[in-house]
């Protein structure tokens, strides 16, 4: 039996190789930037955790994350590793740091516990819509960020370039795909784990189901407004359909336009 | 008895095992079912080449069946996992084989009936603990 090779020039030469030898697997023709694999690149990333200001600003799209979901992802560093080192540097103020280590163990423990139902609906949406009135594919113009969303197509675009997404971003995509567009979640899912590095049915299909209302007592939505704050106006400032936005509106606005159907019951 | 190491993409490091001879396969028909794509592939494939590990592509259980009678090996030691398909091939190997889990690092000790319907449930239950450190859990 051969082995295949471990020594290579560079990392360029590496990815030429894996071009080429797992070619039935490109995701597209953009050329990928992605974090590098192993511990070394990790490593790094462990110094530069401040669990302070990653609990100040690790709701906007430029705030501390730490970025380690892929190390994480592959055991190539554990949560207690992390959890371990957060303490040692910031005692009770890494707590909102060990909370968001704790949703990875989470849906880990209910994965082992679901097998393959992580991709069945684990109770029935509250958006009050039927499974018929989801599509079941992705529209293809979602995929290659070509809705003339100027922030849904970059998050689309991120995604199959680097691999990673910040929490709101896979937010704001999955909640677009499922309530905007009505898909059924599997289908975004999917998508993702095409794409993710970090991607792992336990945290995206929970997550998935966790904006679909399939996992959680309502539907995750968001606004142009919140939108806004996260991103300091970013992709709003040059977006082809700023004046004719779908996230603009309050919460109960938009709630009303998406889900009709709960209305007429309240 | 002799063992070899058959590492997997859920747990991709050597630590406490880094004698032994170790595995990675590349099993197209699962990475398929996976999902995975080149980018996850190159990810992965660097992070073996700094493990310096053997790595073939095939079929896994056929794989490590050969690598282990290369080793002359009857115990496979690995990483726990929570992927099904990957539980499904842990399964087949271990009626030839004896399994030997590594240990992980504790995060939290599950308590005996874990609530997990909602994040908030299994918190309350955990959140306390998870902000110890791993030499004092449990
Ligand atoms: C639709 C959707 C899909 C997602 N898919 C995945 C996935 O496939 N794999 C994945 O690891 N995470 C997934 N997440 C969770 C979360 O978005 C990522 O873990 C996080 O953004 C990774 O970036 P980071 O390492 O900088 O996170 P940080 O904020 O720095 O957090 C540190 C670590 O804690 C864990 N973590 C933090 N937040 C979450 C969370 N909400 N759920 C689970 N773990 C968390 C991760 O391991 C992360 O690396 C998904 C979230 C959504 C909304």
């Amino acid at each position: 039996m051969t082995d295949l090779p471990t020594s290579f020039a560079d990392r360029e030469a590496l990815a030429d190789y894996l071009r080429q030898a797992f070619a039935d697997f490109a995701e597209g023709d953009a050329p990928p930037a992605t974090l590098p694999g192993g511990r070394r690149a990790a490593e790094p990333l462990l110094e530069a955790v401040d669990p302070p200001l990653y609990a100040r600003t690790r709701n906007h799209l430029d705030g501390a994350v730490t970025r380690l979901s892929p190390y994480l992802r592959h055991g190539i560093v554990t949560l207690a590793e992390v959890r371990d080192r957060a303490l040692a540097t910031s005692g009770e103020r890494a707590a909102k740091l060990v909370n968001e280590l704790g949703w990875r163990d989470y849906y880990q423990r209910a994965h082992a516990k679901l097998g393959q139902r992580v991709w069945e609906d684990q109770e029935p949406s509250k958006t009050g819509l039927d499974a018929a009135d989801y599509a079941s594919d992705l529209p293809p113009e979602v995929e290659r960020g070509e809705t003339s969303l100027a922030c849904i197509d970059a998050f689309a675009r991120d995604l199959a370039r680097t691999g990673y997404l910040h929490n709101h971003a896979r937010m704001y995509v999955a909640a677009y795909v499922v309530h905007w567009r009505r898909v059924r979640w599997q289908a975004g899912a999917a998508w993702f784990l095409r794409h993710l590095l970090d991607g792992d049915p336990a945290s995206n299909n929970l997550s998935w189901q966790w904006v679909a209302s399939t996992f959680s007592h309502k539907p995750y939505i968001f606004n142009r407004a919140n939108l806004e704050r996260a991103t300091d106006g970013r992709y709003c400032r040059d977006c082809p359909s700023a004046r004719d936005c779908p996230f603009a509106g309050s919460y109960e606005e938009l709630a009303a336009r998406l889900f009709p159907e709960l209305e007429r019951v309240a | 008895m002799r063992a070899i190491v058959w590492l997997h993409e859920d747990g991709l490091r050597l630590d406490d095992c880094r004698e032994l001879p170790a595995l990675f396969v590349f099993d197209d028909a699962l990475m398929r079912r996976l999902g995975y794509g080149l980018k996850r592939i190159t990810f992965i494939y660097e992070t073996l080449v700094e493990l310096e590990v053997t790595i073939r592509r095939g079929d896994t259980a056929s794989e490590v069946q050969r690598f282990a009678a290369e080793h002359g090996a009857e115990t496979l030691r690995l990483r726990p996992t929570v992927c099904p398909e990957r539980l499904a091939i842990i399964a087949d190997l271990a009626r030839h084989f004896a399994i030997d889990e590594l240990p992980e690092p504790v995060f939290v000790t599950a308590p005996e009936r874990l609530d997990l319907k909602r994040f908030s449930r299994y918190w309350r239950r955990v959140g306390a603990q998870a902000m110890l450190p791993t030499a004092k859990q449990g």
